[in-house]
């Protein structure tokens, strides 16, 4: 066991996947001799040498592209994306290709590949650096899109999506790369994919998030709990495709009351979706409206005001307040 | 195209209902309006399933149009020429001995069709939107469709919704204490314990708890049960009952009441009372409560906030300017509370005779609604029963009640003397919420000055 932040928890997983299994290769732009722009993989070049540690010239649509070639030949590749935001260079292969292949041999084969993505603002980045786009993969048929929000999660999730036979999206919330550390165990841990996880319980009122939003959002749970007195449950989702619909609906099926926090804009995002499902099967449940804080309407702000922008956990009490007093 | 969506709602409800109406069935290709080339039956024919009833023509072929069923052509409801939408009512049929709709239309490419026809063959009305529907007035294309359900405009969560389904409450006759008229959980709760409250207007706005009865009935009603530990009869509640519960609750869990107790020494009260009665020969005869309503209505006057309705949503109390005195009644069927209007401008002798007819109309029971409304104070009095002091449950919307206990003969002092005197126990809960302890003394005393020194009557 050791304490660690997410980069070295990510680090570790794929340190393991690339110990375990020879068919792992790892490619992408800076991440062998530099290690990786927030050097994710540090030190993976210089134990595992460059032919399962590749440096890709700066071309997305090459990096994904070749990353589907590997898996087909029947290599397990892990490509990274320097930041999600420059992934629309490679959204020809990722919905041309990677999403379609399962369907396209009807069944017979798949692509276990997983397209690494660090997402998401909060670290005063410039722009095309801070976007949080998980609903357009999420929308996208034939992906699992997931998102850790601690580091023993982001292991656990990230051998799961290197272990899996079909594409996974993982989005790595950056804001959380270095924020706070946790205990990882030495064993490798695996989290199932499309398993959302109960991170507190209660009984008056569900917050839901992922990723980065995770911390506001249980910080947000301690204020109403410490100054309301309200017994708050919060679901950390992990996985937006596929959406656990069931531990949702379980939720809030018991609270009657609930409200929606991620980091991206709000119109036809993944709020909207998990609104969709709870009012398509618990509507009776319901004792109020469900409220979503998410990200503005808008692109994603130049940094200085990007706390103005970001869900923070006054907004989400705010907006629990107004839940509960319906 | 929402005026196909309605009828085929309204089809999916009364689909066996005649007469029917045929829609312009989807024709396929994402085609959605036609034309209307020539139409092949009459009113009064009686068609056969299959029977071409018109030939229109789309973007891409003509096609001829069969009949679902069998049965009369009452009304076409399309001309040649004219353009019609799919899910519009083409044609309205009239019985049919034969109900049921045969598979759905077929829709046939037309003999003459270009070989674009060939491509709209396939295209079959759907198969799981029935396409007849009651017509509850065929006279137009764009006829509304039959109201399927009533649909409520009661404001409420779905959760509350479930509820009051589960409850047996129709939400459109629920208050709604919530912003904007929003029926809560709770409204609903208290709908349900006096279910018919919130529509019918209460026969007999209950007040203080219904005093015991002196018989107790040797057979106990109900159907025979068995609980955990033994035999048990489980009754329906009477009207009568839910609707006091109903108002008992509704009083008692908003109103935060406040008992204020103190007697009145009616010694020479009595006495007067006995005098006059024997004067008047009894006509009418003068109760110790003709007095005391005397006395309170009088009181009144000096206390206006007692004789008000405590508005909470619109914060503000509201003052009545006329004094309607209820008093709680017991009858066979339950408490009820009789008013006696304008009591304020009545005499002692016109309160004693409002308080004999109420008596009579007891005995008859003739009690119309209108008798029961429009009370501004009650007076409760369980003193012929038995008892001192209670706590008596406010009428609302009133502010107060007075509940009179059994006058009897106690020890007091006078002038340091012991003596006996004849004291009636007084309870007066009040709304906490309108007025405060020190008022509501100050009104009892203001009463018992009266009924202590009944020639005080003479200077008001």
């Amino acid at each position: 066991m050791a304490q660690m932040h997410m980069v070295a928890a990510l680090n570790k997983a794929l340190d393991d996947a690339l110990r375990m299994d020879d068919r792992v290769v790892l490619l992408g732009q800076d991440i062998g001799v530099d290690e990786g722009v927030f050097r994710v993989t540090a030190d993976l070049l210089k134990r595992y040498g460059e032919k399962r540690v590749i440096d890709t010239p700066l071309a997305e649509g090459a990096i994904v592209g070749g990353a589907v070639g590997l898996a087909l030949y029947g290599l397990r590749p892990v490509a990274e994306i320097q930041f999600s935001g420059f992934d629309y260079q490679a959204f020809h292969q990722v919905e041309e290709h990677v999403s379609r292949y399962r369907n396209r041999t009807r069944g017979r084969f798949g692509l276990p590949m997983v397209i690494r993505m660090p997402c998401g603002g909060g670290i005063r980045a410039v722009e095309h650096h801070s976007e949080s786009r998980e609903a357009i993969y999420a929308h996208t048929p034939g992906l699992r899109v997931v998102m850790p929000s601690t580091p023993r999660n982001a292991r656990a999730l990230l051998l799961e999506s290197i272990r899996h036979e079909d594409p996974v999206i993982f989005f790595e919330p950056k804001q959380v790369y270095r924020a706070f550390r946790e205990e990882v165990p030495d064993e490798p841990e695996f989290m199932p994919i499309g398993k959302a996880q109960v991170v507190r319980s209660g009984a008056d009122i569900t917050l839901i998030s992922y990723g980065a939003m995770m911390r506001a959002t249980l910080e947000a749970g301690d204020l109403l709990a410490e100054t309301d007195h309200v017994s708050v449950e919060t679901v950390d989702l992990l996985s937006m495709a596929p959406l656990d619909t069931e531990s949702i609906v379980q939720s809030v099926a018991k609270t009657g009351r609930c409200v929606i926090i991620h980091e991206g804009p709000r119109r036809c995002g993944i709020g909207a979706e998990i609104v969709a499902r709870i009012v398509e099967k618990i509507l009776d449940h319901l004792e109020a409206p469900i409220r979503r804080i998410t990200g503005y309407d808008t692109q994603f702000p130049y940094f200085a005001r990007e706390r103005a922008y970001l869900p923070n956990a006054d907004r989400i009490a705010h907006a629990a307040r107004e839940v509960l007093a319906f | 195209m929402s005026g196909a969506e309605h009828r085929r709602t309204a089809a999916a409800f009364g689909s066996e209902i005649m007469p029917r109406q045929f829609v312009l069935p989807d024709l396929g290709e994402g085609i959605h309006e036609a034309q209307i080339v020539r139409v092949l039956v009459k009113p009064g024919d009686r068609v056969d399933e299959d029977q071409y009833l018109m030939e229109v023509e789309t973007d891409k072929a003509a096609v001829e149009i069969p009949s679902p069923f069998r049965g009369i052509a009452k009304m076409i409801h399309v001309k040649e020429g004219q353009t019609v939408n799919v899910g519009d009512v083409i044609v309205t049929f009239d019985d049919g001995e034969d109900g049921s709709p045969a598979a759905p239309a077929k829709v046939q490419p037309a003999a003459k069709a270009q070989p674009a026809a060939a491509k709209a063959a396939p295209a079959a009305a759907p198969k799981e939107e029935p396409i007849t529907a009651p017509a509850p007035a065929p006279t137009a294309v764009e006829a509304p469709p039959a109201p399927v359900q009533v649909k409520t405009t009661a404001v409420a969560a779905p959760a509350v919704r479930k509820l009051a389904r589960e409850l047996g409450v129709d939400l459109d006759s629920v208050p709604g204490s919530g912003p904007g008229g929003r029926i809560s959980r709770e409204d609903v709760e208290a709908a349900a314990k006096g279910k018919a409250a919130p529509t019918a207007r209460p026969i007999g706005k209950p007040t203080a708890p219904a005093p015991a009865r002196e018989v107790q009935p040797l057979v106990i009603p109900g159907t025979p049960d068995q609980d955990k530990w033994g035999p048990i009869r489980r009754a329906p509640l009477a009207q009568i009952r839910k609707t006091i519960a109903a108002q008992m609750v509704r009083s008692a869990f908003t109103i935060p009441h406040v008992t204020h107790g103190d007697e009145a020494d009616i010694t020479e009260l009595d006495r007067v009372r006995r005098a006059l009665n024997e004067a008047t020969g009894n006509d009418p005869k003068l109760t110790v409560m003709s007095f005391l309503i005397r006395a309170v209505c009088i009181a009144l006057r000096r206390f206006p906030i007692f004789n008000a309705s405590f508005d909470a949503e619109g914060e503000q109390i509201i003052y009545k300017e006329y004094v309607n005195i209820g008093i709680a009644v017991d009858t066979e069927r339950g408490l009820i509370v009789p008013v006696i209007r304008d009591t304020d401008r009545m005499t002692l002798r016109g309160i004693a005779a409002a308080l004999r007819a109420i008596a009579d109309r007891i005995r008859t029971n003739q009690f119309a609604i209108e008798d029961l409304r429009g009370g501004t104070f009650t007076i409760t009095n369980v003193g012929a029963l038995g008892g001192t002091f209670s706590t008596p449950i406010i009428n609302l919307p009133e502010v107060a009640i007075l509940g009179l206990g059994r006058s009897r003969k106690m020890p007091v002092f006078r002038n340091g003397t012991a003596a006996e005197a004849l004291m009636m126990p007084i309870s007066l809960s009040f709304d906490h919420r309108a007025t405060d302890g020190a008022n509501a003394a100050r009104f009892t005393r203001e009463i018992i000055g009266y009924l202590e020194t009944p020639t005080k009557f003479l200077l008001d």
